[in-house]
């Protein structure tokens, strides 16, 4: 009764989203349209999602051809691992200090914290390169991880879920024995999961598609990450040969997609959060 | 719980503690002493400082001023951990990631094994690392039989009932024989029933660990029913520490008097008479209270000091309580004080709301105190 009597809202609000949808979707489903075509059809004037004439083989093997592949996802991999693992180890003791202790700088911190989320991650970008360039680390793994470790909005945003931890189980845990550290890795951490998992998605997509810091220190291609990665594929000799740029794009978007759809049900978790039930 | 007969028993000494938070004192000078094997409950409103208190005797806060000796040995500098109390929280504070055996084992875990001998391999394989597995396997064991909880070990607390999570949280107190127990309004999350049956049961496995423990409470039916010794705790003061009949027959001051008892205590304000007996509303008490004619006083009698019966003070029946086993009636005397006096229920037909009655306080049970409320 109460669907019938919605109806005509449902159908508004479905076609609404749908419509969204689509117009988000629309460059993706160009480029795997794009992917699977042969050269000659891709400029032709009629507007076609399938090809005439599929070619999908050969747009990937000239991709992983063209370019060292997948060597640009195990550098995606490596250094989107090692910047997350970091970014952890750091925020989660900053952010249970913050949200927890009691310490007279703990306000004025705070206060940095939050400054910090207001400057644009590229304001540092030259001080960042010219330490990297005299410790001589440039195109290395350390200059694309050691800029990023610290996260601010990491801090901020586990800071924020750890309020939501009741003081009486931190208090319990003191009792029990733990030190400050094991309350931070056995308690907190369990508890922080869910934000913990969301905040490394925001991280891996980020540093996955960065393509900014990748192109300031990395020289040599077999350095590059996966955005910058897929640069080379385009700047190829004779011009650009668009079927294997978009076999290219398709593989190095395809892990973040893939990873999203599994978690998909965590990420929303941890944006809503929820917070601690139990 | 396992009563070690060489474990090293003590009591608790707290000593002129205060403590504000801000502008707002919440404790000022608080002294109590705490026997070895005593269970003392300390009573009083929500908001009278008792969790403070107990957070700074477990080292989880710190006095402004004055110290906490355990035993004879000050603890001020120590931190919780070193201090060797068990804290049950109101909350019951269970880890919420962790099974019931986990929950019940950390505190032995952090205490009979080494930081790096509890890396994940090195726990498995390292033989000191795994006697202790052992040991600690075996007490969490214990303690969940003593409370009757082994059936859930496996299951985590957010799968078990409000009772059942309660016994968890006792159960990881007592397993690892702490100085001394602190327990934060442990029943207070209980329904009434459970809460009875649970009363009797801490009680007892107090007297079988043979250690201090310093109950919170705010219901005074727990603090009478389960103290060796009650605390009665307002507005961040100690006004009485005293056994918990002595509290209610020989309260030290007017607000003891009033918050110990339910219905609460009659307060009749009167003068004292030249004949020695003393005014009240609505008749005369025969008190021998020596004091001069025309001091001003308030006289204390509790409803089961209180008879109806004739030649008393004369008043209206206004409303009627009837539990089954007594029978409250509330009747208004002269410049409308209530007065509460406990009857046999079988009266009850003759004493209608609005009939005139007489009650007679016995004498001798009267409490008088005087204007500032100490009782004279
Ligand atoms: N961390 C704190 N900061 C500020 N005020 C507090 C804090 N903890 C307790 N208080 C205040 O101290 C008073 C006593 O609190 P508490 O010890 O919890 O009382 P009780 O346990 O007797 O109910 C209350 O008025 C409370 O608001
Ligand atoms: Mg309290």
């Amino acid at each position: 009764m109460i669907a019938t009597r919605h109806l005509p809202f449902a159908v508004f609000r479905h076609v609404v989203l749908a419509a969204g949808a689509v117009v988000m979707l629309a460059p993706f489903i160009w480029l795997l349209s794009l992917a699977v075509k042969p050269a000659d059809e891709i400029f032709t004037t009629d507007l076609r999602l399938l090809p005439l004439k599929w070619d999908a083989e050969r747009n990937f093997t000239e991709a992983f051809n063209k370019v060292p592949l997948h060597r640009y996802l195990l550098n995606g991999v490596i250094v989107t691992a090692a910047i997350f693992t970091m970014q952890v180890l750091v925020a989660l003791p900053a952010a249970y200090a913050l949200a927890k202790l009691r310490f007279g700088l703990a306000k004025p911190l705070f206060a940095l914290v939050l400054l910090g989320l207001l400057i644009p991650g590229h304001v540092p970008a030259i001080p960042h390169y010219i330490m990297l360039s005299h410790a001589g680390l440039l195109n290395s793994y350390p200059a694309l991880v050691l800029p990023s470790i610290i996260s601010v909005f990491g801090i901020f945003w586990i800071r924020q879920f750890f309020r939501t931890v009741p003081d009486d189980l931190i208090h319990a845990a003191r009792l029990d024995g733990l030190s400050e550290f094991s309350i931070v890795w056995r308690i907190m951490l369990p508890a922080a999961m869910p934000a913990l998992v969301a905040f490394g998605i925001l991280s891996v997509v980020f540093h996955w598609n960065d393509y900014f810091w990748p192109l300031l220190v990395v020289t040599s291609p077999d350095m590059a990450m996966p955005a910058l990665g897929t640069v080379y594929l385009r700047n190829t000799e004779a011009g650009t040969d668009y079927g294997p740029l978009m076999a290219g794009t398709a593989i190095i978007t395809a892990p973040l997609v893939i990873a999203f759809l599994f978690a998909q049900r965590r990420f929303i978790e941890g944006m809503t959060l929820t917070g601690l039930k139990g | 719980m396992i009563p070690a007969p060489n474990a090293f028993q003590s009591g608790v000494s707290v000593r002129s503690v205060s403590k504000s938070f801000g502008q707002t004192r919440v404790l000022s000078e608080v002294s109590l002493e705490v026997g070895p094997r005593e269970f003392l409950t300390l009573l009083g409103p929500s908001g009278c400082g008792k969790s403070t208190l107990l957070r700074i005797i477990a080292g989880l806060d710190h006095a402004d001023e004055g110290s906490i000796a355990l035993g004879n040995q000050a603890v001020d500098g120590l931190l919780p951990r070193e201090r060797d109390v068990a804290m049950v929280f109101q909350s019951y504070a269970l880890y919420p990631y962790m099974t019931v055996a986990e929950n019940i084992g950390l505190p032995l875990l952090m205490r009979r094994t080494r930081s790096w001998q509890r890396l994940p391999l090195i726990r498995r394989l390292h033989p000191v690392a795994r006697a202790a597995a052992g040991t600690i396997t075996r007490d969490v064991r214990r303690a969940a039989e003593a409370l009757q909880i082994e059936a859930f070990l496996d299951r985590k607390p957010g799968q078990l009932s409000g009772g059942q999570r309660q016994r968890v949280a006792l159960a990881r107190a007592m397993v690892r024989n702490p100085r001394v127990f602190l327990m934060d309004e442990p029943l207070s999350n209980l329904d009434a029933k459970l809460r009875v049956a649970a009363r009797a049961e801490i009680a007892e496995l107090h007297r079988r660990s043979g250690v201090a423990c310093i109950y919170v409470t705010h219901d005074q039916v727990e603090a009478m029913t389960m103290s060796d010794r009650v605390a009665l705790m307002m507005g961040g003061e100690v006004l009485q520490v005293a056994p918990p009949a002595e509290i209610y027959d020989r309260p030290a001051e007017l607000r003891v008097a009033e918050f110990i008892g339910s219905p609460k205590i009659n307060i009749l304000p009167s003068t004292v008479r030249s004949d020695g007996g003393v005014d009240v509303p609505g008749g005369v008490l025969a008190i021998r209270s020596g004091l001069p004619a025309n001091t001003a006083v308030s006289v204390g009698v509790r409803p089961e000091h209180c008879d109806v019966a004739d030649g008393g003070i004369r008043g209206t029946v206004r409303h009627r309580e009837n539990l089954g086993s007594d029978l409250f009636v509330h009747v208004e005397t002269v410049g409308e004080h209530r007065i509460i006096a406990r009857a046999a229920p079988e009266i009850i037909d003759s004493v209608p709301p609005g009939a005139t009655v007489s009650l007679r306080p016995r004498p001798d049970r009267a409490l008088l105190f005087d204007r500032a409320g100490r009782r004279l």
